[in-house]
């Protein structure tokens, strides 16, 4: 068999293309899977940070981010960072854990709980956020009737709300006026509901997607743990992907990676070579060309000559009923986002905060009883050296997310949208020991694009997340925490691709001129691309998207090796009539269907399951 | 395990796993016909003792092999041993229950077995004056801590854990400091308040803490409440919380702190209408206001708001109204008995009682209202008897129903109540067709005194 030959070629190996990679790979078709980078995962790479350090000098144009300060080169160990150019959380349920699971790729990696969550409030703390019923119970700061709104707010958001009362009409009320007015909730409340547990990004961010997603967040806790959140090992998305595609290689599928493509040409309609597959591609510096049925892309790839072979697969937005993803912000006012990455050396937390108004030392300040939380229960006897066990330090932050709600700095630019830092340490593995990763973010509106510059907006954000660092322990613990010099910053701007919405209404344009112009169904499926999200959603969507990408994949490939059969057949029994062809094409159409309803039943195959255990 | 396609089983696959099972219910009942012949044979061997343990990996719920090891161990085996020996096979024991313990948290007579090895680890290794006289001791009872934990951990709301964890704690040689207890149970409770074994535990603890003076109880009681209504405003729904309310506010002696709790929860009503424990609780405190405080606060408005509040409760747990129609009863009732008895000032509770059981009787009590009555926590036992003696002369051909009831509700207070009762209620049975109420108190205090006499007199 011809080794050059395959089913599927994916081009670029994003979280996307690779979990259809896999998918395909696993549902038995050949896949190629090329990536010009000489590393996994596309926009969504985990990168050492030397590596990050050369891409934003070279590589990140193509994915469109720009505006590059940097301060320090790259550091000591610069090879046990794990730099994630899409930093992002992943909710305990939902498409892309099913993913993982479904098709054992969650075995190759290992995950850590995202356990601490702050927000930034107006008078310039940060308070923990309260995202379950014991959170509620222990907080200080809520008063009595704050916290049973607040608890009935939650019972509410984690149930069936389509058809409730306190929903009807306000599906489309911006979410913080009607947290504020239904559940009569007050302003920091509210705040926090909307930024720091449903991850709104803008005031104008309205209610039901806002409810849908929370729903999901509240019912994600305790599957792994009491935060509803995971973040990968190793920089997460980029390592998750580099998961997928060891699970498609596994099943047989081809890498290269570090190779451009140097054309892809149609192959001509013609009789004479028996199968010929519809697509060469020849790469740089690869001798032997690659031949396929489809590719499947993102839109940077597709070269121009071949627009109309291109399809998009239809994105979440889309008004498909079975999509329940609703994540997409609906908001289309921003286009980019501005980004910060700061290594820092000494931990932060949450909890300790300027005024030195912190939960813990309340805490344990009014009852004697907590003096012996601390104490071995065995040698509470001998030990009470410790003269004041108060001062247990608070935890510092390992992986957890701080928002900055829009306007909550007084020198903050972010005034429209909300600012996220997202802190990942060692026990994420993307840090050496005692070395801490803060990535913030914000999307900037259109308006702003041409004369943002994300160090300006971003740096009083990063100095508010750097007063949070512990006091040096050598430091006598009254002095009041001094902010700390991060190692290693970079801010820059990344772009975002079109929004969905619109690449969806040129999909459909696309499509009818297509069937219009050429009797073929489309061979070349571009995948949707990730608009703006909230940070737990993008990895859910990519996973979304990669399962509507392998059903037209699965389709368009049945329907490709079906018509090539028939025109085989044809070329050898009846030279064609064109009447005979068209119902030759009609007839297998309706078999493939069916054909595929009965191979392929699923996203992904049932895994080899261990032999029935005799429970002896 | 769900999502996972049922593979079709053959018809001979189905039958080869019935086989398999069929042949492990032979051998188990087997080994159960061996163990109960040889314990009939009192047969005490080291053979009989492997046996059990077989048969316990098994089913640990068989508490008759249990005994029968204890009784093999007794007899057959420690006599024969030294003390050491004696220690390991105890060890042994201990860690078989370990592991079934792991697989049945809730079996009672694996904690039973435990406690049992424990109580009879043999002094030493060291002779008696030596300083590891009681060293074999010490060892376990440190590792017991640590295991009744790890159960916490596992199941923080395992009753029988928790039970044992009192056991071990009244049991360690050097005891902890109560103290700690406290720390323990705050953290079980902010890892899941709804959790009635740690509020009870607290609640135990906080007691004698109070009764030993260790602790400054309006103080504590304060940081209490305090708690307990974060987890009120919380989880309204949650019973255990109110529970726990129920036993701070107690009796409800002190006004101050009852009128202050009662505006807690009202206001809690505001934002909950629909609160069915905020409802009931409201209930139970404006009683506990007419019981203890009837000539200083407005009873007719609060017999007034617990109708109301009944008529609520009726409507949104429907399943229990006839609970609160008796509730409902009760109010007046008990207010009305209370008028009666609160004028007279003399401490002698004779009089009171008769003049109680006079307004009973002048009332016209039914039978289901006194019975009511009599169930109550709102009344004391004198009273009870007092309305017990209205209620049968009242009611004349029911008495027998009656000397059931005041067996009942006095054995809740104290043995000799209960016993005095009975014989009263038996003496009221017989004297049926007496005429005045002055005849049968009479009976009734002569039996009374020959009860206690003779209670006396044991």
């Amino acid at each position: 068999m011809d080794e050059g030959a395959f089913d599927v070629v994916v081009i670029g190996t994003g979280l996307t293309e690779s979990i259809a990679a896999a998918a395909l790979s696993k549902a038995g078709f050949k896949v190629g899977h090329l990536d010009q980078n000489p590393y996994y995962g596309g926009d969504e790479a985990s990168l050492f940070l030397d590596e990050f350090v050369q891409w934003s000098k070279d590589g990140a144009q193509s994915s469109g981010c720009s505006s590059f300060s940097r301060s320090g080169e790259t550091l000591p160990q610069s090879r046990q960072y794990s730099i994630s150019l899409s930093p992002s959380i992943i909710p305990s349920t939902g498409p892309l854990i099913s993913s993982l699971i479904a098709s054992g790729v969650s075995r190759y990696g290992g995950f850590r709980l995202v356990d601490q969550f702050g927000i930034y409030n107006s008078s310039g703390t940060v308070r923990r956020v309260p995202g379950n019923k014991e959170d509620i119970f222990k907080n200080k700061n809520i008063s009595l009737v704050d916290k049973r709104r607040l608890m009935r707010f939650l019972m509410f958001a984690s149930g069936d709300f389509e058809d409730k009362n306190e929903l009807k009409g306000n599906e489309t009320t911006p979410y913080v006026d009607f947290l504020k007015r239904v559940f009569s909730l007050n302003d920091e409340i509210a705040s926090t509901i909307s930024y720091a547990l449903s991850y709104c990004l803008s005031p104008a961010d309205t209610t039901l997607p806002a409810l849908q997603r929370l729903r999901r967040y509240l019912r994600s806790a305790g599957r792994y743990g009491s935060s509803p959140f995971l973040v990968g090992h190793y920089g997460s998305s980029g390592e998750i992907a580099q998961g997928f595609c060891r699970a498609a290689a596994v099943s047989g599928g081809v890498y290269i990676l570090g190779q451009s493509i140097s054309s892809i040409i149609p192959s001509p309609p013609s009789d004479t070579t028996p199968n010929p597959r519809n697509y060469t591609i020849r790469l740089k510096d690869f001798p032997d060309p690659l031949t396929c049925d489809i590719i499947i892309s993102s839109q940077q790839y597709v070269p121009s000559e071949l627009a109309s072979h291109t399809k998009h697969v239809g994105t979440s937005v889309s008004s498909e009923a079975e999509s329940v993803e609703t994540t997409t912000v609906t908001s289309t006012n921003y286009t980019s986002i501005a980004r910060c990455i700061a290594i820092i050396d000494r931990p932060l937390t949450f909890s300790a905060s300027q005024d030195g108004q912190d939960d813990d030392s309340s805490e344990t300040a009014d009852d004697d009883e907590d003096a012996e939380l601390d104490k071995d229960p065995t040698e509470s006897q001998t030990t009470n050296s410790n003269p004041n066990p108060k001062l247990k330090p608070p935890t510092p932050v390992d992986a957890g997310v701080l928002v900055f709600p829009p306007s909550c700095l007084p020198n903050g630019l972010a005034t429209e949208f909300s600012v996220t830092a997202f802190i990942v340490g060692d026990s994420t593995m993307s840090t050496p020991k005692e070395k801490w990763i803060i990535y913030l973010s914000t999307p900037i509106s259109k308006d702003d694009t041409s004369s943002a510059d994300p160090e300006t907006i971003l740096r009083p954000y990063l100095d508010a997340t750097l007063r949070l660092a512990s006091p040096d322990s050598s430091n006598p613990p009254s002095d009041a925490p001094k902010s700390i010099k991060p190692l290693f910053t970079t801010f820059y701007l990344q772009s975002c691709p079109l929004d969905a919405s619109s690449a969806s209404t040129s999909s459909s344009t696309n499509a009818s001129t297509q069937t219009a112009t050429s009797a073929s169904t489309p061979t070349y499926l571009i995948t949707p691309s990730l608009p703006l999200l909230p940070i737990p959603s993008s990895p859910d969507e990519a996973a979304t998207n990669a399962e509507r990408v392998f059903w037209e994949a699965v389709r368009t490939l049945k329907g490709s090796r079906m018509s090539r059969q028939s025109r085989h057949r044809r070329s050898r029994s009846m030279p064609g009539g064109v009447e005979v062809e068209v119902e030759t094409e009609a007839d297998t159409e309706t078999e493939t269907e069916t054909e595929t309803e009965r191979e392929i039943e699923s996203f992904w195959p049932p895994l080899e399951q261990p032999e029935e255990e005799d429970d002896s | 395990m769900h999502n996972v396609k049922r593979t079709p089983q053959s018809k001979e696959a189905i039958e080869a796993r019935k086989q398999k099972e069929q042949s492990k219910i032979r051998e188990y009942l087997a080994l159960t016909d061996d163990i109960l012949n040889r314990k009939k044979s009192k047969d005490y061997s080291r053979e009989s003792l492997n046996k059990t343990t077989q048969i316990l990996q098994i089913n640990p719920e068989f508490y008759t092999v249990w005994n029968y090891r204890r009784m093999i161990l007794l007899n057959g085996i420690f006599p024969g041993c030294s003390a050491s020996e004696i220690n390991e096979q105890l060890s042994e024991d201990l860690s078989l229950t370990t592991t079934a313990l792991k697989a049945h948290p809730k079996v009672y007579w694996i904690w039973n077995h435990r406690r049992w090895c424990l109580e009879n680890v043999p002094t030493g290794p060291g002779d008696a004056g030596a300083p590891d006289h009681l060293g074999w001791r010490q060892d376990y009872w440190k590792k017991e801590m640590f295991v009744v934990e790890k159960m916490l951990d596992v199941d923080a709301r395992n009753f029988l854990a928790w039970s044992y964890r009192r056991y071990v704690l009244s049991s360690m040689p050097i005891p902890r400091n109560p103290k700690t207890e406290l720390t323990y149970t705050k953290r079980k409770i902010e890892t899941n308040f709804s959790n009635f074994s740690a509020w009870h535990q607290r609640s135990k603890v906080l007691t004698s803490l109070w009764a030993k003076g260790e602790l400054d109880e309006r103080q504590s009681k304060e940081a209490e409440f305090d708690l307990i209504k974060n987890a009120m405003f919380t989880v309204p729904e949650d019973q255990s919380a109110w529970i726990y309310h129920r036993w701070l506010v107690g009796p409800g002696h002190d006004r101050d702190i009852l009128e202050r709790e009662i505006d807690t929860i009202k206001l809690l009503l505001e934002e909950q209408p629909d609160s069915k424990w905020c409802m009931e609780s409201l209930v139970h405190y404006n009683m506990l206001l007419i019981r203890n405080h009837v000539s200083s606060v407005n009873t007719a408005e609060l017999v007034q708001e617990c109708r109301k509040l009944l008529g609520e409760l009726r409507k949104v747990d429907s399943a229990r109204r006839e609970r609160y129609n008796e509730l409902g009863i009760l109010a007046p009732c008990l207010l009305s008995s209370l008028k009666a008895t609160d004028p007279v000032q003399r401490k002698d509770l004779a009089q009171k009682r008769d003049t109680l059981a006079d307004s009973a009787v002048s009332q016209g009590l039914t039978e289901r209202e006194g019975r009511l009555l009599l169930f109550s926590d709102y009344y004391y036992p004198w009273e009870r008897r007092a309305i017990t003696v209205a209620c049968s002369y009242r009611t004349g051909r029911k008495l027998g129903a009656f000397s059931t009831c005041i067996r009942q509700s006095c054995s809740r207070n104290c043995k000799q109540n209960s016993i005095a009762a009975s014989v009263a209620a038996a003496a009221v049975l017989r004297n049926r067709n007496l005429g005045g109420l002055e005849t049968r108190e009479q009976v009734v205090r002569d039996s009374e005194h020959k009860t206690m006499e003779k209670g006396c007199a044991q």
